[in-house]
């Protein structure tokens, strides 16, 4: 949850109240909670309304810069890192990650984040958004194609070859491909 | 396999949900298709990465702040204690025992002493570190301790 307030705000340090707020709020609606969708989904469709009101009182687009991990924030990981460099690895990784999803629009950003980030199914994302499946699958389909660019640095030159031959995974009956 | 129908695929046959004849086909048209090809690599290396990306850790402190707001959110302690459905639940037993009791008391069971025989199912149901009497359906004429398997060695009453 923190991370899906952090990447749809833009790192916003608000963050950890929307989480809070999310909480909050299903606390509150847990007996109207009717098994309908996973529980996962539902505290999910909380979560995004929770970002999205944020977001329109703020009566601005997200704009999505290097996040920011404040002095104190930064201090308390230091504490629980193995070590800084291996701090300061993940805070760049997730920077340029975040960085390229802030090229995105809010809501495409918001659906492949829900998508491989979180790893929500599409009928998951689509219960959350209201948006029908085939409009989610087509829309994080096109994300991923004007990522790339910005993500395959990001990628271990060995997985690339691996990428090349094993694409897909292989069936039983047959050999791999390329 | 048309390019269409292959670009629908990528994404399911990488979570591993397409059928192996399917998948066959899949495979062969992205062999021969360099363009499709291509889009296979790209889904699959965003799907990486993005999956890859660092988790934040959340600030000091924020378990403690969020039990602090729920706790908040229930409600004092006092308004539990006034709050009638949460302390009449725990009256239910009670109320099941005096119930029972005056059933037994009013109309004794033939042979048995009422008071005896409320002793002992009373006892029963403690023993058995079970505070709920079952009430059960009966004629007053029925032995009532023969129906609970007479755990306290009452002999069955004589009609």
């Amino acid at each position: 949850m923190y991370a899906l307030a952090r990447v749809l705000t833009g790192g916003d340090a608000d963050a950890e109240d929307l989480v809070q707020e999310t909480f909050v709020r299903a606390f509150r609606a847990i007996s109207r909670f009717r098994r309908e969708s996973s529980f996962r989904t539902w505290l999910h469709r909380i979560a995004v309304n929770v970002v999205k009101s944020h977001v329109a009182r703020r009566g601005r687009r997200v704009e999505t810069s290097a996040l920011r991990e404040d002095g104190e924030h930064v201090e308390s990981l230091l504490d629980r890192m193995p070590s800084d460099e291996d701090l300061e690895t993940a805070v760049v990784r997730r920077q340029s990650i975040d960085r390229a999803l802030g090229t995105l629009s809010d809501e495409v950003r918001l659906l492949i984040t829900l998508r491989d980030v979180q790893g929500l199914e599409y009928h998951e994302i689509a219960t959350v958004t209201g948006l029908p499946i085939g409009t989610v699958e087509s829309r994080v389909f096109r994300a991923r194609q004007r990522l790339r660019p910005m993500l395959e640095p990001l990628l271990d030159r060995g997985c690339k070859g691996v990428l090349r031959r094993r694409a897909l995974p292989r069936p039983v009956s047959q050999g791999s491909f390329g | 396999m048309t390019c269409d129908e292959a670009t629908r695929l990528i994404d399911p046959a990488l979570d591993g949900g397409t059928e192996p004849g399917t998948l066959v086909a899949l495979m062969e048209h992205l062999e021969r298709c360099p363009e499709c090809h291509e889009q296979s690599e790209t889904q699959l290396l965003v799907r990486r990465v993005l999956a890859s990306r660092p988790a934040e850790m959340v600030p000091d402190g924020f378990s403690e702040r969020l039990a602090a707001r729920l706790a908040a959110e229930a409600g004092p302690a006092w308004l539990d204690a006034v709050n009638w459905r949460r302390w009449s639940l725990g009256l239910v037993p009670a109320a099941a025992a005096i119930l029972w009791l005056a059933l037994v008391v009013e109309r004794p069971a033939e042979g048995t002493s009422s008071i005896d025989t409320a002793s002992a199912l009373i006892t029963w149901g403690m023993q058995e570190g079970d505070l709920t009497l079952r009430l059960v359906e009966f004629d007053p004429g029925l032995e009532l301790l023969r129906l609970l398997g007479d755990p306290v060695g009452s002999t069955p009453t004589e009609r």
